[in-house]
Parts: structure tokens; sequence; C-alpha cells
């Protein structure tokens, strides 16, 4: 038997010491994970913490179907997306469809990337690109910050989100060409105020 | 490979998830069209940014705060099987079934009575009416048990679960019981639920509703009747047969469309969540059980 594996059968039984030397090398990685997804250092613990109780509270259903560090993040994101549906509604994200009474309309980002050489331009800087993600929707958000951020495989994310590697490959294209466009969309306002 | 081609490729090639081949015409194209060149160096650029982000610092009191928490997680409580979040599902799924099965105008769907219901406490004084078949033998004053082969409805419902292994219904048991011992009794009942893989949702003494898992549901009501009065049963089950099987044809058809598009994939996220809380209410029945108290 592995350490981890002695580690979960102790935490299945109650063991808070073995619990916590488990989940020690995924801590950093959780935070982060919220910390991306929520911006606020406050959330992020609250939401990371409840997502290592949960850990704790379902180890007992843990079947080694996936690896147990797949699993726990998968629980950390789905904890993440629950709060951000709930916490959220206020904010527009421009890629999320309206609702109108009719039904959906997508909401297109314009696409201001006709030319080649716009992004060359513009400052592409950190704090553009950060606040620029911020308004992705949250399943784009998360591809993303999994995939880019915290370097997680396609095959990895494909077990965390659940969902086949087709989607994870279309969702991370189809996240950072938003990405893009949002990036492009916000410099040129920034650079308007600059007039 | 063509500018289309090459635009659809650049994810994955900065993800290295293109195999030899299709990475060897990415590159070609990629030396000889100034554009898409570009493009990429845009996609890239922004993605190193995103790659470039230093990892985060754990909050000094992270490790101290959320002991105290999992200290405060009371671990005889967690079972197994995840029953509140079923509880809260089958909830959920109770208004939900109603209302897909309303929509779908569905003739097989069988409700012998009106199963669920929101107001309990109307539904409890009109449940309470013994049937006048039982109230004979109870009024023998002994503690004659119900023995459960001899309801009829139990005996159809045998013959339906072995016959029609692919129907997919949704069982509801209602009991009704007769007592001296109000508390002792409830606290017995209680015990066999949880002794056998089920778990009370409501208890307010004079009524009780629990989840039971399926295969042990009939056991748990034999084991009630063996040590209480059961004056009466009532079987409600709701077909879901029709559903079940349209939410799985819709699952499937969604995979199998050629697009790869994101709604598609978001809508199959919602019907498999559907076909989980049919499964999660399918697999723990509910089971209600009604007490009257006998005077001495």
């Amino acid at each position: 038997m592995s350490n981890e594996e002695i580690l979960i059968k102790k935490s299945q039984k109650g063991d808070l010491d073995a619990f916590e030397v488990l989940i020690k090398e995924h801590q950093k990685k959780a935070y982060g994970i919220a910390l991306k997804m929520l911006k606020n250092p406050e959330d992020a613990m609250d939401i990371s913490q409840e997502a290592f109780i949960k850990v704790y509270k379902y180890i007992g259903s843990f079947n080694y179907k996936s690896s147990f560090s797949t699993w726990l993040y998968r629980i950390v994101v789905n904890t993440c997306l629950d709060f951000i549906k709930k916490n959220d509604e206020k904010l527009i994200y421009l890629d999320k469809p309206i609702i109108t009474d009719e039904g959906n309309i997508k909401r297109e980002i314009p696409d201001e990337t006709n030319n080649p050489e716009i992004i060359y331009e513009k400052k592409l800087t950190k704090k553009l690109v950060n606040e620029s993600i911020d308004k992705l929707n949250e399943q784009h958000k998360a591809a993303l910050v999994l995939r880019d951020m915290e370097g997680f495989s396609y095959e990895e994310i494909s077990t965390i989100l659940d969902i086949p590697i087709g989607t994870v490959k279309s969702r991370i294209k189809r996240a950072r060409e938003n990405l893009k466009k949002i990036i492009c969309k916000y410099s040129e306002q920034n650079e308007e105020k600059f007039v | 490979m063509n500018c289309t081609r090459f635009c659809e490729c650049i994810s994955l090639y900065i993800d290295n998830e293109l195999n030899d081949i299709e990475k060897e015409n990415f590159e070609k194209h990629l030396n000889e069209c100034k554009n898409c060149k570009n493009e990429y160096e845009e996609m890239l650029s922004i993605t190193n940014i995103l790659r470039d982000i230093e990892e985060v610092e754990l909050p000094k009191n992270y490790n101290e705060t959320l002991r105290h928490k999992l200290e405060n997680v009371d671990k005889s409580k967690t079972k197994k099987f995840n029953f509140k979040k079923f509880s809260s599902i089958a909830a959920a799924i109770v208004v939900l079934v109603t209302s897909v099965t309303l929509i779908m105008n569905n003739e097989n769907l069988k409700q012998d009575n009106v199963a669920y219901d929101l107001n309990e406490s109307s539904k409890k004084m009109e449940r309470f009416d013994i049937s006048e078949e039982t109230k004979d033998d109870a009024s023998t004053n002994d503690s004659t048990q119900f023995s459960i082969s001899s309801l009829p409805q139990k005996s159809l419902m045998k013959e339906e679960s072995n016959s029609l292994e692919k129907t997919k219904i949704i069982r509801n048991e209602s009991l009704y019981i007769e007592t001296h011992d109000l508390n002792n009794t409830n606290s017995n009942i209680v015990n066999i639920i949880e002794n056998n893989k089920g778990y009370v949702e409501l208890n307010d003494i004079k009524y009780l509703r629990a989840r039971v898992f399926v295969d042990e549901i009939d056991n748990v009501i034999n084991s009630i009747n063996q040590i209480a009065e059961v004056s009466n049963i009532n079987t409600n089950n709701t077909d879901i047969t029709e559903e079940y099987r349209e939410t799985q044809n819709t699952i499937n058809e969604l995979k199998n469309t050629e697009e790869n598009d994101e709604k598609i994939d978001e809508e199959i996220i919602v019907y498999e969540e559907l076909l989980q809380k049919y499964n999660q209410m399918l697999e723990y029945p509910n089971l209600e059980i009604y007490f009257n108290t006998k005077s001495e």
C-alpha cells in the first residue's frame, strides 16, 4: 500500500492528522485555483477550505476510479463554480448569453482583432490580462486557470471537470479566443482614456 | 494547411497536442504566412503571461482555521451515501418530475394517489382515515400484524418488478402505525431505517419521512411490521420510464452530433445531471410513516 493509500484509509476512519498530511501537498494549488477563480483572498480561503472539508466528509466514498488528486481538485473547482453561480448573478460576463423573452441571444464579443498588429500596439500587461480573464464565463475561466495557471494536462482537466477530452480541447481554444477578444476590447477602451 | 485550419490548431499547438504530421504542417504554414504567424504569436503572448503568474502563498492562519473546521465535522454523521445531498436533490426532483411529466403529457404515467404534496400537514389529516377493511381487524384489539404478502398492493408490485425489469419506477411507501408508546415505537423504527441503508429526512414524532435504499426497503417494511402494528400501507409509484429513456436518448444524440459546440456540451451536462437525479430517486425511495396513538 502506498503512503497516500495509507493516509486515505486513516482519514476514512477519522484520523485528522493523517488527513492534514494527505492534503498538505495540494493546499497551495487548491488555494491558488480558488484565488484565481474568485479573486478575493478571503473568499479563496473560505471556499478552498470548504472544498477540503468536503474531501474529508466524502473521503469514505472515494473509490480510486480517478487519482486522489484529480478527485480533490474536482471538488475544489466545483465548489468554486457553485460559489460563483450563487454570488455573481449581478456581474455581466461579456461572453454569457443574454436571456430574453424570446430565448437566449448569444452575446457576441465584437471582434476587433482584424488587424493582426493590434496586440503588439497595445500594452499587454499582466494587469490587463488578469482583468480580462475575470470577464470570461466561469467555465472558460476554469479551463484556463487549470491549464495555463496551474499546469494541469488535458487528461487531468478532463477528469477534474468530468468532460471528454474533445470538450477540453474546444473549451480551452474558445476560452483563449474569447480572452484575446476581451483584451483587445479593454485595451482599446483604456487607450481612449488617454486621448 | 490553410489559414482557417491553422487558426483552429493554434491552441492545440501551444499545448503540444498536435500529432507529428499536423505539427509539421502547422510549422510550415507558420513560416509561410505572416498574418497567421502574428495570430499565433498574439495567442502565445497571452498564454505566456497567464503561465508566468507566480504561485501564491497560503495565508498565515490557513491551517489553523482549517483544522478547527475539520474538528467540527462530525464524522459519525457522515455516511458512505451522501444523504443530505440526496434529500435536497429529492426535493428538487419532486418538482422536476411533476413538471416534466406535465410537460411531456405522458399517458403512461401512473400515479395512484397524489404522492408528492407540498402541504404535509393537511395531507396528514386526510391520510389518517383507516380504510374500511382494516378497521374491523383493528377493532379486535390485539396486536395482529398484517403480513406484507397478504396486502394486494404489495404482491402486485412484486409482479411488476419481476417481469418489467426495464421500467423505471420511483417508489413511495406510506405506513400507518398504531401504537401505545409513540416515542419508543418511533425511535425503534428510526433504528431499523438507519441500520438498513436508510436515513431519516424529517421526524415530527407522529410523522416520519425517510429514504431507504431500494434493495432494503422491503426488509425495512417487514422489520417495522414485526415490531409495530401496521394498520395500513399505501403504495404510490411514479413511472418515469418514458422520461428516463427520453433523457438517455437525448444525451446520446447530443454526444453523437458532429458539431463540437459549447452549448451542446452544456446541454449534455444538464441532461446528465437530470439522469443522475432520476437514478438517485430510483435508488432511494420515499418511506413515510404516520403514527396514531392508541388510547389504553
